[in-house]
């Protein structure tokens, strides 16, 4: 029986597709059968993440109004990851051409089939959400530690609860730890003093992120890219709660700027 | 909530949950009987196989006047969604034929019921005269103001209600955060509308006002509206609004927007165990004292504070722990 996991953000921009490929990827390369659902229908980029948009022939609305024989037809399977699918979105429709019912229908079958069906979220807090959150048993919230992604997460969560979805996770992504050190963006404990949910992890900015994005490579299979890194953490996370989780490491100059400074104030002191 | 009808002895209401018919307690029996018969002509004829929730209030209903009520609602093609009443006996005759009951007495039409209660207890007896007075007063709702004489009574017997009126207001209370009770619903953009008429300021009793208590923590996008006081023990994130024609009291982080004294009065107090507001208003004035962005700048102010009107402008002062 697999787990339907939802990764919504509220606000848009955030990370919710670029954790959802590399969450995904990283769990099909440890023998999971993974299916990803791209739900943002209209504007679909999960397939344009991982690469694959050029195998794509038919796509979540085709499988709900039962165009395709079924979503074996519909998915893709990637060629890097042997358990990893794919089911994309349709690029020429609107949110109101799949409903939260349809959704739920589709989510029951596939459970019996996959270990992990990963569905991601459009943004906002409309029927693409409400399609989105309708069959999913877990929900990772994805969020940047800034206040508007903040005040727009710590809705999606009151939605959620409301929904009935009591498992809900944090990854805040785009941490860049210098800023916080200096106090100019929020630290993990201001973003949980708002949310107050079970952080997953944390992902650092990352240059390396846009690389990936044009190649159609996810970044954990990148060995410079450090988001690439959390996310191989995350992935670990979600197999074993009990691994430690990764924070993103500062620089190697702020690192040396706390060690002489603490130094000299061991000698003045 | 909208006023749909407003009779002499009864104010029908819609509200989210359905329409709601208060029946003022000191109204004569037929007259009442008389005016469910006409229910069916209000809205312009469109109230028809609907339900309706009846407040019954304090009045002791028998079973032959239930019976009667169900009767007439029957031959209008409308029937009873449930009844509100602190009677033990109204409330049994209820759910004995299969209605639901709730404790509890929104007395959206009460003002003058109150007045006859005192008058009950103390032993004088209902005059044709009063209940005339009553109901040209209860007309029409815009030019509705408040009898003073029945205030100055108000005053003068408000030592001897206190115990009584504190188990009403508990019994309020109780149904209000019932979770079936429909008024104490505070999803998304409930709204419950205030007994008090717009612009004019009724003295407030605190202790016969009604009081929603809360231990949650209100999100980001939840709204709270309530004709009362408000009380929550937990966080107001920022982006949760909480706006009570009462006071407010927030014991834990009070982030999002607070309005007290919604319908305009000044004597609403705001008070919590930590002040940082992106939006604090009492009746019609806002705070001043909180430009900076609630969630990332930490707030000069610490401990319980207590923010009041003080002429034109909201003042926030510290109250001291001993």
């Amino acid at each position: 029986m697999g787990k339907v996991i939802v990764v919504t953000s509220g606000k848009g921009g955030v990370g919710k597709t670029t954790c959802t490929a590399n969450i995904g990827a990283g769990l099909a390369s440890q023998g999971h059968s993974v299916v990803l659902i791209d739900t943002d229908i209209g504007l679909r980029n999960l397939d344009l993440v991982l690469g694959l948009e050029n195998r794509i022939v038919f796509d979540l609305v085709d499988v709900v109004e039962g165009k395709c024989r079924s979503f074996r037809q519909a998915m893709i399977k990637d060629k890097r990851f042997e358990n990893l699918h794919i089911l994309a979105s349709a690029q020429s429709r609107e949110k109101d051409a799949v409903k939260p019912e349809q959704m739920k229908k589709l989510c029951k079958e596939l459970k019996s089939e996959f270990d992990y069906i990963i569905l991601d979220c459009p943004a906002g807090i409309e029927m693409g959400f409400k399609n989105a959150i309708a069959g999913a048993d877990e929900a990772i919230v994805v969020t940047n530690p800034e206040v508007s992604a903040v005040r727009d997460a710590d809705r999606i969560v009151g939605l959620l609860e409301a929904a009935e979805i009591t498992d809900i996770r944090l990854i805040l992504n785009r941490v860049k730890p210098g800023l916080i050190q200096r106090g100019q963006m929020l630290s993990v404990s201001d973003v949980q003093g708002i949310l107050n949910i079970e952080l997953l992890g944390q992902v650092p900015e990352d240059e390396r992120i846009v690389h990936s994005s044009n190649r159609g490579e996810p970044a954990i299979l990148d060995p410079r890219s450090k988001a690439g890194m959390a996310y191989r953490n995350v992935v670990a996370r979600i197999l074993d709660p009990a691994v430690p989780m990764v924070s993103p490491q500062t620089s190697i100059w702020s690192k040396l700027r706390r060690v002489l400074t603490a130094d000299l104030g061991a000698q003045v002191g | 909530m909208a006023t749909v009808a407003d009779f002499s002895s009864l104010v029908l209401k819609s509200t989210r949950h359905g329409l709601l018919a208060s029946i003022r307690e000191d109204a004569d029996w037929s007259h009442i009987v008389v005016e469910l018969s006409s229910l069916s002509t209000c809205g312009e004829g469109l109230l028809s196989e609907t339900s309706i929730t009846f407040d019954f209030g304090w009045r002791e209903v028998t079973e032959a006047q239930f019976d009667r009520v169900i009767e007439v609602l029957h031959e209008q093609k409308l029937s009873c969604n449930g009844i509100l009443s602190t009677s033990l006996n109204t409330r049994t005759i209820a759910e004995e034929r299969g209605y639901r009951a709730i404790i509890g007495r929104l007395g959206l039409a009460k003002h003058q019921g109150r007045r006859l209660r005192r008058e009950q207890e103390e032993g004088v007896s209902l005059s044709t005269a009063s209940t005339q007075d009553a109901s040209s007063i209860v007309k029409d709702r815009q030019e509705e103001t408040p009898p003073p004489e029945p205030a100055q009574q108000d005053a003068e017997v408000v030592a001897e209600q206190v115990v009584e009126s504190e188990t009403e207001q508990e019994q309020e209370r109780e149904s209000l955060s019932d979770p079936e009770s429909f008024e104490a619903s505070w999803e998304s953009s409930q709204e419950v509308s205030s007994p008090s008429q717009e612009g004019v300021h009724l003295p407030r009793f605190q202790d016969e006002e009604p009081t929603l208590y809360l231990r949650k923590t209100l999100r980001g996008g939840q709204k709270v509206v309530f004709a009362g006081n408000v009380v929550l023990i937990g966080d107001l994130n920022p982006g949760a609004q909480i706006e009570a024609d009462g006071d407010i009291i927030v014991m834990g982080r009070l982030r999002g927007s607070v309005h007290a004294g919604a319908e305009g009065d000044e004597t609403s107090t705001v008070i919590t165990s930590s002040l940082r507001a992106t939006q604090l208003r009492i009746a019609d004035r806002f705070w001043e004292g909180n430009k900076t962005n609630s969630m990332f700048k930490k707030s000069p102010l610490t401990g319980t504070q207590k923010a009041r009107l003080d002429g034109d402008s909201v003042v926030v002062e510290a109250i001291p722990v001993r």
